[in-house]
């Protein structure tokens, strides 16, 4: 059941500090696939990337996203969301950090603050591919797998067999 | 527990196996089965669980209790007639479970009933391998809804897959959805291909647009040996269509065929555009202290719509929800305008009502999207009125170009007069 992962940090600071919300937040709905043409879609919880064929389009997930504002703008901070951006991708910590979807809207992430920081990716752009790396974690980045229905995790050797370029379409 | 998006479950087809390999042998419930099942209800007090890992219910039971834990899997396989295809019963873990692992006795059915896929007929046309179900090749009428039960002297788990099996002519509706850009280099990828091969380095793909063979000295298009690509340069919306990779698979001494059908998009490569701030486009704006004043930050965004561009107000290097906890400055609703084919987005600051602070007050207002970023300061003085700016400055300017005009006047007819004493000299 999703009531046994882990809660977002974030919830024990409800978001009624601002009386006022920035009600404002402009959400942004993307699709994310990677160079290999690999689509994301949800399995046991996790995104997974993979060729998803004729009606089996209808179960491809749109990211949307939200800027992170308590970090530097000029590296573009993030936080990655699906289903609506009721839920939230974020980074653990450690040696091998791994990725995990939590019930936490990435508006309520989008003010920032310093338990914001797992969620958040700082996105780069290069020949219209994107990159995004963990904030928690530098030098790691998003990546597929080369082989096809595999989740999504973080690396920080992009090679053959670790995809870590993306198109980043607005839907 | 999250719902997964699932496909809407066909209704079964209804159809026996028509294939003499496969025989509707043994139904579900049998009178023996339903005995045993009660008289395990009465004689165990199981303490049986359902451990639920999303997609999948796997239930702790006896090993003669009825498996309850069914799921359907999310995906649906489609094929065409007459190639091969092979149904995967999906293999899943659970915290410390993983069932691949386990040696766990797999069995599959159709349509409800039971299907023997041994025995029979020497070269059988469907039969089971390791945790996988082989078509060899697939007929219309093998359409419908499997199941594979995996279960050990512990755990069991149900999965249902449908499968749907096509004419050739439907291909398009089973083809797969990639998109490249124009003016871009990129790769279409033959997908789904992995369990017929047997040495990736071996594989050789053909490609065919639109059933035409692609050449192999086409340098637009570029498929090597190994890989599951195919390379286009220079993408244009001409290549967008129906491309087919083919490769061969040989089993029992006969050629198969598999192809996959994928369906090119290609999008316009979007214009590389920096925002650039338009308004506010003076340094500061008069409001009288205790009145409402919506102060507009107007950005365009160039020709192509770049309406990811974030922009927002920061009051003294602070975003304005977090200066103005109370909400006595706000950011308003955020417009997005085209005009004369030109895109803009547009996003209010409003005071309401303007305090004395707002006067020592640092306002920015901030644009960024993937090309660049541009900040303006303003700020806002106390002044005799609220009205924007340029509305207050009207009736100055009037003011100044009476008062030009009247001056021009004079001087005018003050050098007239000068001229003529010069002229007297």
């Amino acid at each position: 059941m999703g009531d046994s992962e882990p809660r977002a940090g974030l919830e024990a600071h409800p978001s009624e500090i601002h009386e006022k919300p920035a009600a404002q937040m402009k959400v942004f709905k993307y699709r994310l696939w990677d160079v290999a043409q690999k689509s994301l879609y949800l399995r046991n919880n996790q995104l997974v990337a993979g060729y998803l064929q004729g009606p089996n389009s209808a179960l491809e997930e749109k990211i949307c996203w939200v800027p992170n504002r308590s970090f530097e703008r000029e590296k573009f901070p993030i936080i990655l969301g699906v289903q609506d951006g009721r839920r939230s991708l974020a980074c653990g910590t450690g040696a091998l950090p791994a990725l995990q979807l939590e019930d936490v809207n990435i508006t309520e992430l989008s003010r920032g603050g310093e338990e914001t920081t797992r969620f958040t990716f700082f996105r780069s752009y290069k020949d219209g591919m994107w990159r995004f790396e963990s904030a928690a974690n530098p030098g790691w980045l998003l990546c597929t797998s080369a082989q096809s229905n595999e989740p999504l995790g973080l690396t920080t050797s992009p090679d053959a067999a670790h995809i870590v370029d993306f198109y980043f379409q607005l839907c | 527990m999250k719902a997964l998006p699932r496909v809407p479950q066909e209704k079964p087809l209804g159809k026996r196996m028509q294939n003499q390999k496969l025989q509707d042998a043994v139904p579900h419930f049998s009178l023996s089965c339903f005995l045993w099942k009660k008289m395990a209800g009465l004689l165990f007090v199981i303490c049986t669980y359902i451990v639920d890992a999303s997609a999948f219910r796997i239930q702790h039971v006896e090993s003669t209790e009825n498996c309850q834990g069914h799921t359907t899997y999310f995906k649906r396989y489609f094929a065409l007639k007459g190639e091969p295809v092979i149904l995967k019963c999906p293999s899943f873990k659970y915290k410390h479970l993983d069932f691949s692992s386990h040696p766990c006795n797999l069995t599959w059915s159709k349509n409800d009933s039971k299907m023997m896929t041994s025995g029979g007929d020497e070269e059988p046309r469907i039969w089971t391998q390791d945790d996988a179900l082989w078509f060899l090749p697939a007929s219309l009428e093998d359409s419908g809804q499997y199941v594979c039960t995996r279960r050990n002297s512990s755990y069991c788990a149900i999965v249902s897959i449908h499968l749907t099996v096509t004419e050739k002519t439907a291909v398009h509706e089973i083809s797969y959805h990639q998109i490249l850009f124009t003016f871009t280099s990129g790769k279409l990828v033959c997908p789904d291909l992995g369990d017929f091969i047997q040495k990736e380095t071996d594989l050789e793909l053909k490609w065919y647009k639109d059933s035409v063979p692609l050449d192999e000295d086409n340098k637009k298009f570029k498929s090597l040996k190994g890989t599951h690509y195919l390379y286009i340069s220079f993408v244009s919306s001409k290549d967008s269509g129906y491309y087919t990779c083919e490769m061969s698979f040989t089993s029992g001494g006969t050629l198969y065929n598999i192809t996959r059908t994928i369906q090119l998009q290609t999008l316009d490569q979007e214009k590389r555009f920096s925002p650039v701030i338009v308004y506010p486009d003076q340094k500061t704006t008069l409001a009288a202290l205790g009145s409402r004043l919506i102060l507009p930050c107007k950005v365009f965004i160039g020709s192509s719509k770049h309406f990811h561009t974030v922009v927002g107000w920061l009051a003294n290097d602070t975003y304005v929800d977090i200066t103005y906890k109370q909400g006595r400055v706000t950011e308003g609703e955020r417009l997005e305008i085209v005009e004369n084919d030109e895109n803009y987005i547009e996003v209010p600051l409003i005071f309401d009502p303007v305090g004395e602070m707002d006067f020592y007050t640092d306002f920015k207002c901030e644009a960024q999207n993937n090309h660049g970023r541009q900040v303006l300061p303003t700020r806002v003085r106390q002044g005799a009125s609220s009205l924007p700016w340029h509305t207050a400055a009207i009736p100055v300017a009037l003011t100044c170009l009476i008062l030009g005009g009247l001056c021009m006047h004079k001087c005018w007819k003050r050098r007239a007069g000068n001229g003529y004493a010069i002229a007297k000299l």
